[in-house]
């Protein structure tokens, strides 16, 4: 019952936090989200599943019972977490806590509604990370839009209210779209050979093949392809793949920081997490016969935003078109089908979540200091803020890719995982194509950081530029922390995402 | 570097070859108020970064290919590799090659990274702009350590290269390329930091000419006694900067001999062994490298032979131009007149830089006496004590357990599943006088040109070839072109596009539905016989479209 108690304690949470006085908000969020990063961390230690929880794997904090029944489905609430989802439900709390604390300096007005929708979106993502009913992860999936759209909304900046709008409608038609995909093959296919959405009964009864019956007038191969593209289309708009990216930058640029580090830390992973577990694990097959274009948008993906990051000026577009890079590089893993593939592509949506968060927190933090994120307007920031810079170097020496930091880790595993792919035609030149993002990478955020943080000290400004304060710092200085102990360290996570992972490409149960 | 010198795989080498480079970078840009240094330390990172990238690329593909990385024993990748190429192993290969022409492609991947951090053409640009940093880093990161970890690289995974002829051939070939190149670039330059940083990069296409040539121990060799002179000629050359107030025009110093007297001295221990003059220790490692070049190029008979015989070639012009760049370093900054007030009021740093001045200087004279092959050869008696430390024991010990040993290398050279080399027999004194000779030569014409009390310019007399040179065959500037012309423009053309195209259908989607709505919104006009006269229509069209899908007609 931990998950239950933990998401309905955050829901609770929001609501007080959305109860209190301005004055003391920020600290009542602060207090109350280290419950869920407790909990979390506790479910971290005490975890004891095995395999997938798709493929009948041993779950972890297990729950299930019956709600109602809909159109002859049994709604279940079913949720438990497997060593994939674990660590995006850690990562997730560990987030939230973080951007609460980031949000001190820079949200200055309606400051109990700003952390209660914060709180708001963490019960959400963690419903959504742990559901294994489709109905209730449904509700959980569409839910997280809700208080995204008003932080943008709402405290964003100068042209919030399109950046909110064309987020919220782009990912919305997306859902829409993976629903009618997902309603198709499980309503239409698989028909009354099952009685409940739950993903785990959903995913057996495709993989055990010959299930499927024709669905107005669809062929069961044709029905499946169908669904696929449905599902594929509308979670890649959320990851985001090129070119359903444009929603991405728009919104990173007007969101406050804060909620920039929840959109691009975690609710970009609800797409590769959604992929992974509705195509990749449901219809495998399939996925296989699209492979060569999946890997092309991957990869296609990589170069094209490290492409358009080169060409920005703004520091928080630079880092939001990488994570467009960065993003791709998760696909080639998941297309590879190879247990370093997959898993490393799992692992990567760990370390961009701490690493983009970090950077988007940093250019926050400069900010906040100099009110400008133009590069042309500033210069020679290491000379008045040594420990940010300090920070913001080593986050973007994380983001190039620097062994010992999560980035290399997940980035490596991809590369040998998807260099030997048996499902990828000519692997190893998709996989060449790809990396030459890390060459791409270097030298956007180099030049970035060339022009802004060394040289003469430049910035005008008509008061003195100094040390940011403590508590906009110490997130940052946690975040590298974390960054560098999965770097060092990756079987905190990769372990159990191994053993979740080994199901899906022809390993052990 | 320790950790990358004790890496027992090639992913751990990989990591702290990339930790290095992050060192480097903050190293150059240790000045980071300044405007240079942040700008040098980007370009060595991002040069160095794309050599990295063929670098990895090798790394994921030895992993791929033999589902091991490590560099000795019995499941090693070298040793798989060999085996893979009798037939007597079978390892995965992609892209439809055979196993020996797809090490030859993981070979020169790796490579890639070893063309980077060893500064060699056509990715040498960085080091000569990384000298922004301090000399002390210049010293140990620049030219001593770091720089070496290519080289150093080759070397460690010796065993994989020595069975492609190919991958040797290209070694070689960059290599003695990248020495004559860079040494021409160091014959005009202004200042000392400069010439030593050509110099550099001159000497480490030495070590991969040996390396290529089938010296093995011939380029470690030479990595060795050039660690040594050439840290020392560069906290020489910091101890002279320092004298001069950071000014490190060679034109404005001048008889700096008699101010500076351990500084002049112990540099020009070094600068006797970089030009290679016996005995001092860049001779003995010189002259092995360029004897391993010459005999094994004169003895195979393949393609290889005439590609180390090119590299021979080049590799000894390259001595004339070493001798002749080293002294008119030399001469510019210790003799003649003093040229400028500075220079006239120097005085010599105290002897926290002396003292290692001192001890390197020293190294600098006697390390090439652990391995003097020529000596050997004429005398008979077994000196060359690094080429034993190399082969180990003969019997058992770890050269057979490890399968790094010299003996095995050669080996490997000389089998006909390797790189299929022969050796010519030539005596290596005789090889070793003519190499002497030039450099004798390249030194002489200096000290005649530049020996005098108030020296001429004479490389003016060069005209556009100076130019040329000055300005390193504008290699820099075709790099800065590219991504300052090519790739830049490309980015904001696809930023462009993404706005305009990309963006423009998601946004021109969105634009349609709102004016279709605000259209179709109109027909709700609130009058009633409008609505009366659509109730009609429609159920018309309801009942014909009917009549006609059932058939009614």
């Amino acid at each position: 019952m931990i998950i239950e108690t933990l998401i309905g304690f955050t829901f609770v949470a929001a609501l007080l936090t959305l109860l209190v006085p301005d004055e003391v908000a920020n600290r009542v969020g602060a207090a109350l989200s280290l419950v869920p990063l407790v909990g979390t961390l506790w479910m971290w230690t005490q975890f004891d599943g095995s395999g997938n929880a798709l493929t009948g794997g041993t779950l972890s904090f297990e729950t299930q019972f019956d709600l109602l029944t809909l159109s002859g489905y049994q709604v279940q609430w079913f949720t438990g977490v497997d060593g994939i989802s674990l660590p995006l439900v850690v990562l997730t709390a560990f987030l939230t806590t973080l951007a609460i604390v980031s949000a001190w300096t820079p949200i200055d007005d309606r400051q109990s509604q700003f952390y209660g929708l914060m709180l708001l979106m963490e019960a959400n993502l963690l419903g959504m990370f742990t559901a294994l009913d489709f109905f209730v992860w449904f509700v959980f999936w569409e839910a997280t839009l809700v208080p995204m759209y008003f932080l943008i909304g709402v405290w964003g900046g100068p042209r919030r209210k399109y950046a909110a709008i064309k987020f919220f409608v782009y990912t919305n038609v997306a859902s829409l779209l993976m629903f009618v995909g997902f309603v198709a093959l499980t309503f239409g296919g698989l028909g009354d050979s099952i009685d409940t959405l739950a993903l785990p009964e959903v995913a057996m009864a495709l993989n055990a093949g010959g299930n499927v019956s024709s669905f107005m007038g669809l062929a069961p191969g044709t029905l499946k392809l169908v669904a696929f593209l449905a599902m594929f289309v509308g979670f890649a708009v959320k990851v985001p793949v090129a070119p359903l990216h444009t929603w991405l930058p728009d919104a990173h640029v007007e969101a406050p920081t804060p909620a920039s580090v929840m959109l691009a830390g975690v609710l970009l992973k609800m797409g590769t997490y959604a992929m992974l577990r509705f195509n990749f694990t449901m219809l495998p097959d399939i996925a296989s016969d699209l492979a060569v274009l999946i890997a092309a948008l991957g990869a296609f993906s990589v170069i094209y935003g490290a492409i358009l990051a080169l060409a920005q000026e703004d520091l928080k577009r630079i880092v939001a078109y990488s994570s467009v890079s960065s993003m791709g590089y998760v696909l080639l893993g998941l297309i590879a089908y190879t247990e370093f593939g997959v898993a490393g592509a799992t692992f990567q949506m760990i370390a961009h979540g701490l690493i983009s968060g970090l950077m988007f927190m940093a250019v926050g933090v400069i900010y906040n200091t100099t009110h400008t994120r133009m590069v042309g307007d500033m210069s020679g920031l290491a000379d008045r803020m040594p420990v940010t810079v300090g920070i913001f170097v080593a986050g973007a020496f994380g983001y190039m890719g620097l062994p010992l930091m999560a980035g290399f880790a997940g980035e490596y595993f991809i590369f040998v995982g998807s260099f030997h792919s048996t499902v990828i035609p000519s692997a190893p030149l998709f996989t060449a194509a790809a990396m030459f993002g890390i060459v791409i990478v270097a030298g956007y955020l180099l030049l970035a950081m060339q022009r802004t943080l060394f040289g003469p000290f430049e910035l005008d400004a008509d008061y003195e530029v100094g040390a940011a304060p403590f508590h906009d710092v110490a997130p940052l200085a946690v975040l590298l922390l974390a960054v560098i102990a999965l770097g060092v360290a990756p079987d905190l996570f990769f372990d159990m995402i191994l053993n979740a992972i080994a199901p899906l490409v022809g390993g052990g149960a | 570097m320790l950790g990358f010198v004790v890496a027992d795989n090639l992913l751990m080498a990989f990591m702290f070859f990339e930790l290095v480079g992050l060192c480097s970078y903050l190293l150059i840009g240790f000045w980071f108020r300044q405007a240079g240094p942040p700008s040098a330390a980007k370009k060595a990172f991002l040069v160095t970064r794309f050599g990295d990238y063929f670098f990895l690329i090798g790394v994921v593909a030895v992993f791929a290919t033999f589902g091991t990385a490590k560099f000795a024993g019995d499941h090693s990748f070298p040793h798989l590799a060999e085996q893979a190429i009798q037939g007597e192993a079978t390892v995965n290969t992609f892209l439809g090659l055979e196993p020996a022409a797809w090490f030859t492609v993981v070979g020169l991947l790796v490579l890639g990274g070893v063309i980077g951090k060893s500064a060699q053409f056509p990715l040498h640009t960085w080091l000569p702009d990384a000298m922004e940093g301090p000399t002390p880093v210049s010293a140990l990161i620049h030219a001593a350590t770091m720089v070496a970890a290519g080289v150093y690289l080759v070397a460690r995974m010796y065993g994989f290269y020595a069975v492609s002829p190919t991958a040797m051939a290209v070694i070689a070939l960059v290599g003695a390329f990248t020495a004559l190149f860079a040494a021409t670039m160091g014959l005009v330059k202004k200042e000392i930091k400069q010439v030593l940083a050509y110099s550099t990069i001159s000497q480490y296409g030495y070590i991969m000419l040996g390396l290529g040539a089938g010296g093995y121990v011939a380029g470690t060799f030479h990595l060795l006694t050039h660690a040594f002179f050439k840290a020392l000629l560069f906290l020489g050359a910091g101890s002279v900067i320092i004298a001069m107030h950071h000014n490190e025009d060679m034109w404005d110093m001048g008889g700096l001999k008699d101010r500076m007297p351990v500084t002049y001295y112990t540099f020009l221990a070094g600068s006797l062994a970089l030009a290679g003059i016996v005995p001092f220790a860049g001779f003995w490692s010189k002259d092995e490298v360029l004897y391993e070049a010459l005999v094994h190029g004169l003895g195979t008979t393949s393609g290889l032979g005439t590609a180390l015989l090119v590299a021979y070639g080049m590799g000894l012009i390259a001595v004339l131009f070493t001798g002749f760049y080293t002294f008119r370093m030399v001469m510019l900054t210790f003799h003649g007149e003093p040229r400028t007030e500075t220079a006239r009021e120097a005085t010599e740093p105290g002897w926290n830089v002396k003292l290692p001045l001192v001890v390197l200087g020293i190294l600098a004279t006697t390390v090439g006496f652990v391995n003097m092959v020529p000596v050997k050869d004429l005398t008979g008696m077994h000196i060359d004590f690094l080429h034993q430390w190399l082969y180990g024991p003969s019997e058992g010990g770890w050269p057979a357990a490890l399968g790094t040993g010299g003996e095995h290398y050669h080996h490997l050279l000389f089998a006909d599943y390797g790189a299929g080399m022969a050796a010519a027999e030539l005596p290596s004194y005789l090889v070793g006088l003519l190499s002497l000779a030039l450099a004798l030569f390249g030194a002489g014409a200096a000290y005649a040109l530049y020996g005098g009390a108030d020296p001429d310019p004479h490389t003016d007399k060069l005209g556009s070839i100076k130019d040329v040179l000055y300005n390193n065959y504008y290699q820099d500037e075709y790099q800065v072109w590219l991504a300052e012309g090519v790739v830049l423009p490309l980015s904001k053309a696809a930023d462009v596009f993404d706005q305009a195209v990309v963006d423009g259908v998601v946004n021109g989607v969105s634009s349609v539905s709102l004016f279709g709505g605000s259209r179709i919104k109109r027909i709700q006009d609130g009058l009633v016989t409008h609505y009366a006269a659509m109730l009609t229509i429609g159920l018309t069209v309801l009942l014909v479209g009917f009549a006609i899908y059932g058939g009614w007609f």
